[in-house]
């Protein structure tokens, strides 16, 4: 155009051919380019990552103009890996890429915003009050408790932070007094995600003696096989450790939609000669990227894990003996030790180890001799091997220091080697008896009728002489094949070859699964020749499509056995690849001391989040699972009653599970009448509530003075993704319009619960305020009643680290907060502030009681090592710690909340840092942090390091924990190597004096220093690796024997069938039957089992309502289903259906595609119903979200506590939120009906006003 | 042969895992402004599937590429340079928007300003071309033939209007 004259000298210019014509040189005028290069021009470039739960933890470019973000590209210049692999960048995904919409996004929360009812009233209040006796008033008035029935219904009004602060402040501080501290809670999941931000609420809530809910098992994403088998929560390869692996397995995982900045390891693999196969009920994407694609029914794959395992043991272990499997079993799992087999008249059953405490003389170790297993030495005697969780706890003046360790001697010192069979040494054949669930009838999975559902296999035994007489034992190896089906030549029933339909070959399976038994065979011998060979370089990468279902447990522990089997744990390129959920927060000992204000006040108050909710939400009223269901054939049934509650109840009263609200009086009126009594407090209560005195809350908790009333929730969306049975959510925890289809067990009829109080009346809107942090307006803010407008990724300063690569990197602020948006870190401090001032007059210096589980890593989890025992039944005494939970009495100083939450306090100079039973010494670190932040100047907290800035938490983060201070680091292995015996500390001296500050971080990612927090290291020379420590260091796995665990002989766990892995079809979760045909529109209805996979176009819900997501997808909720559902349906592609039962119902478009099996839906988690969401014909309000037809379910196995391995921890053992055995009814809608008519009228109103 | 500047992008499908992301980049930086909405200059496809524009593989349709003529030389499939001349200001051969897609948004704002209802409030989609809400969000019924194998949804839906 403006160049057009110079257009006309075409002819005249020069131009220099090359390369035979096919190239010229040419003298242009270039400056058309200007347009691209001041479109990409830039003032900045901040690093920055995206603060999500989706393991990516990947480190952006966020391009900076004129104070405003424009886009964001992903960083190259992470720490290089090693010459022979691929390196780790870029690391991004397409919904990271769309984070910089959110910013200046229509749906961008610029300001603080209140229910308009609650704050009408609330301002009434305050012209004659001040705020906490407004509050007060609010909550004593029945009338103005109408805001709880608005939530979610719009009418949001803005407010200033002055009056948010001063409503949050008032209600939490009249909660405290009234009620009890504890019945202020938060949910906010992942720390590792943006670590500061958690940290900011757990420790203003943690201070005030709030409660904290753990999420990683509410999300289901915690595998509690992982506990079980290791005793660890979850640690895993790093994903370049792919790379390294000879053979993969992606089994439930579909890598590159939910691991997107990892799956270039996946394939680079295969180009360098990984065999990869991948197993998912539908052509996810995972099977483009694999050799083979194995497709089970979905929820069946134990089966198919099963017989993977009978492959093994049959060719590996049986028909010749693999040398190198040998080994590792021997050495690192409990194969060769011993369980006590039990008669009950006609059969014998495995009942629990054999402890040294079952011998005279304790077999020379006395010493917590009732947590020490036992194994036949090569000369057949019986011996104490060292490790097992007896060794772990030794008295100050024990002898048996340094004795816990995986060396292949006895506690005396003696060598020994274990030994896996007694096959040639038995002394009698005995008929064993194992429950045998796959002839379990299920209106929609194939059963395999076995005949019966008790299987007897042929064991080879040995005779012991023990303290109480002579018992029969086997070698958990001799167990393990019989319970396989495997022949052994002791005759009997079992499995003569392959092709026998017997429990558990690869033509059982087939029958159930549908894989061919070919394949069943193919992939396990591959898998398995390929570990013998490059000595357990073969890998399974396993994730929610195995772990979100009721029975995960046996999903998990059946291919657990394949890779145990196979050598694979712990070694390089090998072993037990879980991701799901961002959890490795490698400072873990840095944070916790900032997160639960563990400097001040120790402990905090920690609650299960799955057992708090289903509680709370009242879903247990509602309940369907019966006991009887779920109970091994084998079990007497008059042991656990119906209801799964009654479980949790006694698991709470017995110190297994923690509780929230924790006593039925509020607890600093019950510290008070304690330390007024003139008894040791401890005692005072402990005896008050053995005698019944003094109740626990989880009796009762529809009785108001239980109710949870005031809720923080903040990087997260608990009513709009995690909550199974939002409906019910709705209806009893927030009393607010609900789609709820079913009726209660009052109503219905049915088993109610005999450990809990049943109020007729169900009580609705327990919660007395809601107050939710988010950056955008998600459902958990629409159901709220204040929304606190929070910074985005890009606005603040924090930290994040994952699972998936060894490196620390921040978030940093681009920008400054937009409009009136401010950081968790700034709001929480806020809100600290203005409750200290509004404590003043109302709360002093309070005393408080605490109560805690038995938690696992002390030397509390040495607590009940045989029977079960409960209290209340009279079976025992109350013995706090022992038979019941903890009694702390702490102190807490309401006024100085504030200037403690600014300030690192004194207790971890006193009692030390640490974690996960490891304790070291924190001086240094705490006078290195006074000197760096400077000391507080006056004030209760006068003299004590600063902590103000988001910068100064992320420093005190990075000062105390051993990933980020090397000096920690070698103090921490040192410690370990105390209890070990063995010196650890060459694993991290080569850093000693590294100290990873936040700016070098914003320069670069950093690797992490080794610590013993974890089994993996970080090294020049191996890749991250779980259990790299155990088998290299002989560091002990923290279960009973020290082992990795093939059984599980918890008596609960036996009782329920689980003593061993099996297959257990899905349970029926009974919520379509009643409603088949009665809400007829005139279209077919289909029954479908509901799967709920990770999506592409959303980490969880985040993502789901930007713009560029919604483009790229469908615009909007999506459900896709198979072409000969559709068909049978009437459904074409893109047409609304609705899909619901007894939870509520769901309104969505379908997606009709080739790829999805017969007999299931898939809804991608979580598309919420913010977003191009019409109402539903079922419940005649807006279609929910996908968690509308799903309610929570807990098993009683996960409740277990006081045993080793099973005993609590914050988000490491507990009840989980698993899913996916849910059924709905799937129909073409006939009438969408958008309900807006009356806020476009409303619209027009206030247009017109 | 006459040489045209060209800039081309090459990505390995193999190693390709349809994230999105090369989309998405590319969108943020260069065609993330009004009136550019329906524009991908990167896109990702996958097969069952017609791609993005509409059917941008039939090259009947859209006469793309060369074809060689008798003399041995190359010339565009729409014609010499004359003919390309001719259509500069209405070319019949490239996609209109209708073999895009419509480009929508949503009504986020109802979320927060919307009083209170009988019914949580929703962000329905609106039309980036029109400004007015969208029904449905779906393919375009366009009026050329399509080779499209799919049939769009048949029944009438009523709204509250």
């Amino acid at each position: 155009m403006s160049h057009f004259l110079d257009r006309l000298r075409y002819f005249s210019q020069r131009r220099e051919p090359f390369a035979h014509g096919l190239g010229e040189v040419r003298v242009e005028n270039r400056q058309w380019e200007d347009g691209y290069r001041s479109r990409w021009q830039h003032d900045k470039i901040v690093r920055s990552t995206h603060g999500v739960n989706c393991t990516g933890s990947c480190s952006w470019k966020i391009y900076v103009k004129g104070g405003v973000v424009t886009w964001e590209t992903q960083q190259t210049d992470y720490p290089r890996t090693r010459a022979d692999m691929p390196n780790h960048e870029p690391r991004g995904c397409s919904r990271g890429a769309s984070y910089s919409w959110y910013l200046y996004s229509a749906n961008r929360l610029k300001y603080p915003m209140v229910r308009g009812r609650l704050l009408r009233r609330w301002r009434e209040a305050r012209k004659t009050l001040a705020p906490v006796p407004a509050w007060a008033a609010l909550m004593a008035d029945p009338q103005a408790k109408d805001y709880k029935a608005a939530r979610g219904l719009g009418g949001f009004v803005r407010a200033s932070w002055d009056e948010v602060l001063d409503m949050v402040a008032a209600a939490n501080v009249h909660t405290v007094k009234q009620h009890g501290p504890d019945r202020v809670v938060g949910f906010s999941p992942i720390p590792a995600m943006s670590m500061v931000s958690y940290a900011a609420g757990a420790r203003y809530l943690s201070l005030i003696g709030g409660t904290l809910l753990s999420f990683y098992d509410w999300y289901c994403d915690l595998p509690p096989s992982s506990p079980q088998t290791w005793g660890e929560q979850t640690d895993v390869p790093e994903s370049a450790d792919w790379y390294n692996a000879a053979y993969i397995i992606a089994w439930g995982s579909n890598v590159p939609q939910t691991r997107t900045p990892d799956a270039h390891f996946f394939v680079e693999a295969r180009y360098n000669g990984t065999r990869v196969v991948a197993v998912t009920p539908d052509y996810a994407e995972v099977a483009k990227l694999s050799d083979l694609w194995l497709h089970p029914k979905q929820g069946t794959d134990a089966a198919l894990a099963m017989a993977m395992g009978h492959v093994m043991l049959r060719e590996f272990f049986l028909d010749r003996q693999c040398e190198y499997f040998q080994d590792y079993c021997r050495r690192y799992t409990d194969l060769p030790l011993l369980v006590s087999l039990r008669s009950d008249g006609e059969r014998w059953v495995p009942d629990r180890y054999l402890r040294a405490s079952d011998f005279a003389g304790a077999l020379g170790s006395p010493e917590h001799a009732d947590w020490k297993t036992v194994g036949f030495d090569a000369d057949g005697k019986p011996v104490v091997p060292r490790g097992a969780i007896g060794f772990r706890w030794p008295g100050k003046d024990s002898p048996e220091h340094g004795l816990w360790n995986l060396e292949q001697k006895a506690a005396d010192g003696t060598p020994i080697e274990l030994v896996l069979s007694q096959l040639d040494r038995r002394d009698e054949t005995l008929e064993v008896a194992f429950p045998y669930f796959g002839g379990v009838v299920h209106q929609h999975f194939q059963n395999n009728v076995q005949g019966g559902n008790v299987l007897l296999r042929r064991v080879p035994a040995r005779r012991v002489a023990t303290r109480d007489g002579e018992r029969m034992v086997a070698t958990v190896f001799d167990l393990l094949c019989a319970h396989y089906g495997l022949d052994r030549g002791l005759g009997g029933a079992c499995a003569k070859s392959y092709a026998d339909n017997v429990p558990y070959t690869p033509a059982w399976q087939q029958a159930i699964t549908g894989v061919s038994a070919e394949h069943a065979i193919a992939v396990a011998r591959g898998f398995a020749e390929s570990a013998e060979k490059t000595r357990g370089r073969s890998m399974v990468i396993i994730g929610a499509g195995m772990n979100h279902w009721f029975h995960q447990d046996m999903n998990y522990r059946s291919i657990i056995n394949m890779l145990m089997l196979c050598g694979t744990i712990g070694v390089s390129g090998g072993g037990w690849a879980h991701y799901v959920g961002q959890e490795k927060l490698r400072p873990q000992t840095g944070w916790t001391a900032l997160a639960f204000a563990l400097d001040w006040i120790r402990p905090p108050r920690q609650m299960n989040g799955t057992s708090f909710f289903y509680a709370h939400s009242d879903q247990w009223r509602y309940e369907k699972l019966d006991i009887d269901d779920l109970l091994s054939p084998l079990a007497s049934r008059d042991k656990y009653g119906h209801s799964p509650i009654d479980c949790n109840v006694r698991a709470e009263r017995m110190g297994w599970l923690p509780s929230a609200p924790q006593l039925a009086r509020n607890p600093l009126e019950v510290a008070r009448e304690a330390l007024q009594s003139g008894q040791p407090p401890r005692d005072y209560v402990a005896q008050a509530l053995q005698s019944g005195t003094l109740r626990m809350a989880c009796e009762d908790p529809d009785d108001p003075a239980n109710f949870p009333r005031n809720l923080f929730i903040w990087r997260s969306n608990l009513f709009g993704s995690s909550g199974k049975g939002h409906e019910y959510f709705l209806r009893h925890f927030l009393g607010t319009r609900h789609g709820l289809q079913g009726k209660d067990l009052g109503e219905e009829g049915g088993h109610k619960p005999e450990e809990v109080a049943w109020h007729e009346q169900a009580p609705e809107g327990k919660l007395d305020l809601v107050t939710t942090l988010d950056f955008r307006m998600s459902t958990s803010c629409l159901y709220s009643d204040i929304v606190l407008s929070t910074a985005s990724w890009y606005e603040k300063n924090d930290l994040n680290t994952s699972d998936m690569h060894p490196f620390i990197h921040p978030l940093s602020a681009a920008v400054d907060p937009v409009w009136e948006s401010r950081s968790d870190w700034e709001i929480f401090k806020a809100v600290a502030k203005r409750f200290s001032e509004l404590a003043e007059g109302q709360l002093g210096v309070e005393p408080d009681v605490v109560l805690t589980p038995i938690m696992h890593d002390t030397a509390g989890e040495l607590a009940q090592p045989f029977e079960v025992r409960d209290w209340k039944k009279g079976e025992c005494d109350f013995v706090p710690g022992v038979t019941a939970p903890n009694i702390v009495l702490v102190e807490r100083d309401y006024p100085a909340t504030y200037a403690r939450f600014t300030a690192l306090g004194p207790l971890l100079e006193k009692l030390g840092n640490g974690g996960k039973g490891i304790g070291w010494n924190a001086q240094q670190e705490v006078q290195g942090l006074g000197e760096l932040n400077y000391l507080v100047e006056d004030g209760p907290a006068k003299g004590r390091p600063r902590i103000v800035s988001d910068i100064d938490a992320a420093e005190t983060i990075l000062q105390l924990a051993p990933e980020t201070n090397g000096q920690v680091a070698v103090k921490a292995w040192a410690a370990l190597s105390q209890i070990t015996g063995r010196d650890h500390r060459h694993l991290a001296t080569a850093r000693e004096d590294e100290k990873i500050r936040y700016r070098d971080i914003q320069a670069q990612p950093r690797k992490i220093i080794s610590s013993p927090t974890w089994s993996g290291i970080e090294s020049e020379h191996v890749s991250y690796s779980a259990g790299w420590t155990n088998i290299n260091e002989l560091i002990p796995w923290r279960t009973l024997s020290g082992r990795q665990q093939f059984y599980q002989d918890h008596a609960w766990l036996r009782d329920f069938g689980e003593g061993f892995a099996l297959y257990r079809p899905p349970i029926d979760t009974r919520s379509v039957a009643a409603l088949h045909g009665k809400h007829d529109n005139g279209h077919a209805e289909l029954t479908l089992n509901f799967i709920t996979p990770h999506q592409k176009w959303g980490i969880h819900s985040t993502y789901t309502d930007n713009l560029l997501m919604l483009t790229l997808s469908r615009g909007g909720p999506i459900v896709w289903l198979s072409e000969a559902d559709a068909q049978r349906g009437g459904i074409v592609d893109n047409d609304w259906i609705e899909l619901f039962n007894i939870n509520g119902a769901i309104t969505a478009r379908a997606v009709v595609s080739q790829r999805v099996q017969e007999g299931m839906v898939m809804m991608y988690h979580a598309q919420e119903k913010i977003v191009n969401v019409p109402g539903s014909e079922i419940t005649q309000m807006r279609g929910g979200i996908h968690n509308s037809v799903t309610r929570t379910v807990l098993k009683p196995t996960h409740m277990i506590g006081g045993y080793a391995q099973l005993s609590w921890g914050f988000n490491y053992y507990g009840t989980v939120g698993s899913n996916r055995d849910e059924f709905v009814i799937v129909r073409k809608m006939a009438k969408v009906d958008w309900m807006d008519s009356v806020q476009r009228e409303a619209r027009q109103q206030n247009a017109s006003a | 042969m006459k040489i045209r500047a060209q800039i081309a992008m090459v990505l390995n499908l193999d190693k390709c895992i349809g994230c999105h992301t090369c989309s998405v980049t590319c969108k943020n930086v260069w065609t993330s402004r009004k009136g550019m909405e329906y524009a991908w200059f990167n896109n990702v496809e996958t097969k069952p599937g017609i791609g993005y524009p509409k059917d941008w593989e039939n090259q009947e349709r859209w006469q793309g590429g060369w074809v060689r003529k008798p003399n041995g030389r190359l010339q565009p499939k729409q014609g010499g340079r004359l003919a390309v001349l001719a259509k500069i200001f209405a070319n019949p051969h490239l996609p209109e928007i209708d073999d895009y897609y419509e480009p929508f948004t949503f009504d986020y704002e109802n979320l927060q300003t919307a009083p209170e209802l009988p019914t949580a409030p929703v962000a329905r989609p609106i039309s980036l071309i029109s400004g007015r809400t969208m029904d449905k969000v779906e393919r375009a019924r366009t009026g050329r033939k399509s080779s499209a194998a799919n049939s769009t949804s048949a029944a009438p839906t009523t709204t509250s209007r």
